[in-house]
């Protein structure tokens, strides 16, 4: 017995009262429900987004910029390097027919017309140039006539005549001709250097000519820096390829680059393959000679950069790590500064609670104090009734009267109901501050409600309109509680609608278990970004100084108490509807 | 916790108006009965001796309630200032008189023994009401009927001291639990009180200023 | 000796005239007003020895009554009555220049006490 604990204490009761509330929403509603932990989520993603834009945005933008700048800085390198290329080899090749030219000129020069016309003597000076220069194919002697005078080489074409052939006009007219390539008879490609030597005794010249293998330019070609899917070719003036090309044609066919007109100096052009593929074309003359050298390059500086960056691991782990230490640090920052907000959010509701608990108990401090008051008034009456009573038969001599004495009691008797009252209306207000379940009629309460609004409604000649169901179940629930939400949902309507507008009140059953209320006007309505936060702390559409904006919240904090449920829908300029929806026994009842 | 305030004060009302309307439902019999006696008497005039009796007694309703309408008046402006120099006697005499409906209904009786004298004491005299209004709900409750509960104040050691104790048939101990309950620890630490048990008395220590 | 003269003021027409009549029965020329704005005229037009004034009114502040009453006349006594006393009223009391305060409802005779103090005061 002395240890059953107080069970029926108030102490008890107030704790498990307590933990029942900490498990429904506070009186401030939705703050603390899950649509603001959604709030939270979003509010913690856009601030992980922007601290995230925030930081990258620049570092996208200087990477960008670097990547630019590096990839021209790049490409200038690069092709002053294939530039450079171009040019030596270019050099060697010149430096090659020159000597060509330069040593048949020698000979030229340095054997008279006779020891030429000489078939050994020309066949010896073959061996020895052979000997010097390996590729030789052969040597001849071509009369002004045009006839090969003299041969010496692996074919017998001693005595064919070239005078109707170009290359011996140009040489009669310019002195020295390098001819295009042509396959000859062995089916190799080669070409011609032929000069002149001028025969003053006799008044008339004679072409000293000699065929030379192409391999040897090929391999000229070849020193060129190749990578795997770059090419360098010789053409001639009409586009004609004088050597192989890798991916450009074979040899005497036409090759499949436009080729600009050729100078000089190294010229490049950014050209595409039939297949879209980028690449460098780089081309320049060869001296004394038709010929054009070309290189086409696929490898470029984009791919040298993405090179540059892969082959460094460590750079890109470097990276990699920057980037997750970013990540966390923004998350950590975004909670810090979510958590912020979340304390600051929590501290104003605490403080808004606060208030409307101080506000609360001065009220009932008020309303105690004036019942106190109110009550004294009837009470002094009925004490002068009484003392007058005395009076009358103490102080005067005749006998008191009967009439009088019913006067006396009647007023006595209407103090004593005034002060019955007043005790009444002490009591049915003690009894609704706390939540206080019973069973009530639900359309009572709202006609009770609108009872009290009729004044109102009737000034602004409002048409408020009632349909409530009749043999609507009875419900368990506060009654005062809900009054005070109807009242503040139709007291919003009747601010909303203009003079003369119409509010329409509605109850029904819905499902099985479940009673609603409709509260619809045609007011001015919500709009849609208002009516996400319309049951939120402080949010009010009234004018400044006009709402406190804790009406609805604390509305919806009340219902989500009884186990019920507050929505709205609203069109701007055609009104708005409230629904109000109960259970019809609250949960553990 | 406010909450709980808000229903301490709930019950605080509910027990005044009980009390008042006890007092009024007397004076209206007697009214009624007085009706009653002129309505049936024969002669004209007015039975002087059973009409003062009467009238003596609707006198004495009113004086009751005039009295304990003027504690819950008190006990109302309690609730204007936060913070405050109060009498603990005044204090404890207002509670015990709103509170002395809570208690007959359980057939309990107070019993004061409050020490004249006392140094007053700043203080929020609407948590002190709450927190001796615990103390003394939960004495109440762990007593059977025609207990009693005993409420006495002294001054000791630079402090002020409010002893409950409870006389009759113990339901149950409840003093041990009470000391440990966060609710009363909380609102003590909020007065810079002290609770602790004496034998099975509650005491509630109360500095000067706190 | 004439009678002394009594004005009651009050709003709750029940209590003022009851009281008037009792006092009436213990040898006062009593009258009551019921309403603040009364309370002047009749003050101008029958100087009374002592005034009984409700502290609580519709319509105005007793304690502005008071003040009123004594600017025009400072030998009226003012008895005030309360619907609870508290320090702030006493204070109010004495700053207005009231003769006493007594807590509704009150004891008759403790009230003719009052006014025969007051009504001793004024001859001094």
């Amino acid at each position: 017995m002395l240890k059953a604990g107080i069970r029926g204490g108030m102490l008890d009761r107030l704790r498990r009262k307590v933990a029942s509330w900490s498990t429904m929403p506070a009186l401030t509603g939705p703050a603390e429900g899950p649509r603001s932990k959604d709030r939270y989520t979003s509010l913690k993603t856009r601030i992980f987004l922007l601290i995230g834009s925030l930081v990258c945005i620049p570092i996208v933008i200087i990477t960008v910029i670097s990547y630019v700048w590096l990839q021209s800085a790049l490409k200038e390198d690069f092709n002053n390097q294939l530039r450079g290329n171009i040019e030596s080899t270019r050099q060697s090749i010149d430096f090659f027919i020159e000597e060509r030219i330069s040593a048949l000129r020698f000979l030229a020069s340095s054997n008279s017309f006779g020891q030429l016309s000489d078939d050994k003597y020309l066949n010896d000076i073959f061996i020895k140039f052979k000997r010097e220069f390996g590729e030789l194919v052969d040597l001849g002697l071509i009369d002004s006539n045009g006839v090969q005078f003299t041969y010496s080489g692996p074919y017998d074409l001693k005595g064919k005549i070239y005078s109707n052939q170009d290359w011996f006009n140009a040489v009669a007219v310019r002195g020295v001709y390098v001819s295009d390539v042509f396959m000859g008879y062995r089916k190799i490609p080669h070409f011609a250097i032929a000069v002149k030597k001028e025969l003053p005794e006799k008044g008339t010249f004679c072409i000293l000519r000699a065929t030379i293998d192409m391999a040897t330019l090929n391999r000229s070609l070849s020193t060129f820096n190749l990578k795997s899917k770059d090419d360098a070719f010789i053409i001639n003036g009409d586009g004609i390829l004088q050597t192989q090309s890798r991916f450009h044609g074979n040899v005497l066919e036409r090759v499949n680059i436009d080729v600009p007109h050729a100078k000089d100096a190294v010229s490049l052009h950014e050209l595409r393959q039939n297949d879209g593929t980028p690449f460098i074309f780089g081309f320049t003359t060869i001296r004394n000679s038709p010929w054009i050298m070309g290189v086409t390059v696929t490898s470029n500086a984009q791919s040298k950069l993405l090179g540059l960056l892969t082959s460094d691991i460590t750079a890109i782990y470097l990276a990699l790590v920057l980037m997750v230490l970013g990540t966390v640090a923004n998350m950590r920052i975004t909670a810090t500064v979510v958590n912020w907000i979340r304390e600051a959010e929590l501290e104003r509701e605490e403080a808004i609670v606060q208030t409307h608990h101080t506000g609360r108990l001065a009220s009932i401090g008020r309303l105690a104090a004036g019942v106190a008051h109110e009550i004294n008034n009837p009470l002094a009456i009925i004490n002068e009734k009484a003392g007058l009573m005395k009076d009358l038969m103490l102080m005067s001599d005749e006998p008191p009267d009967k009439e009088k004495f019913l006067g006396l009691i009647k007023a006595i008797s209407d103090s004593v109901n005034r002060c019955r009252t007043i005790t009444h209306r002490l009591l049915g207000f003690a009894r609704r501050m706390d939540v206080q379940h019973e069973e009530i009629d639900l359309n009572d309460t709202i006609r009770e409600v609108i009872e009290f609004l009729d004044k109102e409604v009737l000034y602004r000649n409002i048409k408020l309109d009632t349909r409530l169901k009749e043999d609507l179940p009875r419900i368990v629930s506060d009654k005062g509680q809900l009054q005070q939400v109807f009242l503040n949902i139709i007291n919003n309507a009747i601010d909303a609608v203009p003079d003369g507008g119409v509010i329409a009140v509605s109850t029904e059953v819905k499902g099985r278990d479940m009673v609603r209320v409709t509260i619809m006007d045609n007011g001015q309505g919500i709009p849609k970004d208002t009516i996400k936060n319309i049951f939120e702390p402080f949010y009010t559409t009234k004018g400044k100084g006009k709402g406190t904006g804790l009406g609805l919240s604390i509305s919806y904090g009340i219902i989500k108490r009884l186990g019920g449920d507050i929505s709205v829908e609203s069109e701007v300029g055609e009104g708005s509807t409230f629904y109000v929806e109960l259970p019809i026994r609250t949960v553990g009842q | 916790m406010k909450d709980l305030r808000l229903s301490f004060i709930n019950r605080i009302l509910s027990s005044y108006t009980h009390e008042v309307r006890n007092y009024l439902a007397i004076i209206k019999e007697t009214n009624g009965l007085m009706k009653d006696v002129i309505q049936i008497g024969k002669s004209r005039a007015v039975e002087a001796k059973q009409f003062l009796g009467f009238i003596g007694c609707v006198e004495d309703q009113i004086e009751r309630a005039a009295a304990i309408t003027d504690y819950l008046h008190r006990f109302a402006h309690r609730m204007d200032c936060e913070r405050t120099a109060v009498s603990i006697n005044e204090l404890i005499e207002e509670l015990v008189a709103l509170m002395t409906r809570l208690a007959y209904r359980r057939r309990i009786a107070f019993e004061k023994e409050l020490r004249g004298g006392l140094p007053s004491t700043v203080m929020n005299p609407i948590l002190f009401h709450y927190l001796l209004f615990c103390i003394i709900d939960s004495r109440m409750s762990c007593l059977d009927r025609n207990g009693i509960v005993r409420i006495a104040t002294s001054f000791s050691e630079g402090r002020l001291r409010i002893n409950v104790s409870s006389k009759g048939d113990v339901l149950q101990d409840g003093a041990a639990e009470l000391c440990r309950n966060e609710e009363i620890n909380g609102l003590a630490a909020e007065l810079g009180a002290e609770i602790s048990k004496d034998g099975t008395d509650m005491v509630i220590k109360v500095p000067i200023m706190a | 000796m004439a009678r002394a003269k009594v004005l009651l003021v009050d709003d709750e027409v029940e209590f003022a005239s009851t009281l008037s009549e009792r006092l009436n029965i213990r040898g006062y020329d009593t009258s009551a007003v019921y309403s603040a704005d009364a309370v002047l005229n009749k003050v101008r037009s029958d100087i009374p020895d002592v005034v009984i004034l409700d502290l609580k009114m519709p319509g105005a502040s007793g304690l502005d009554i008071l003040k009123a009453i004594k600017q025009f006349n400072p030998s009226i006594e003012v008895i005030l009555l309360t619907g609870h006393g508290s320090e702030q009223c006493t204070a109010e009391c004495e700053s207005g220049g009231a003769f006493d305060y007594m807590m509704k409802p009150v004891e008759i005779d403790s009230l003719t006490e009052k006014i025969e103090m007051a009504l001793g005061k004024k001859q001094k």
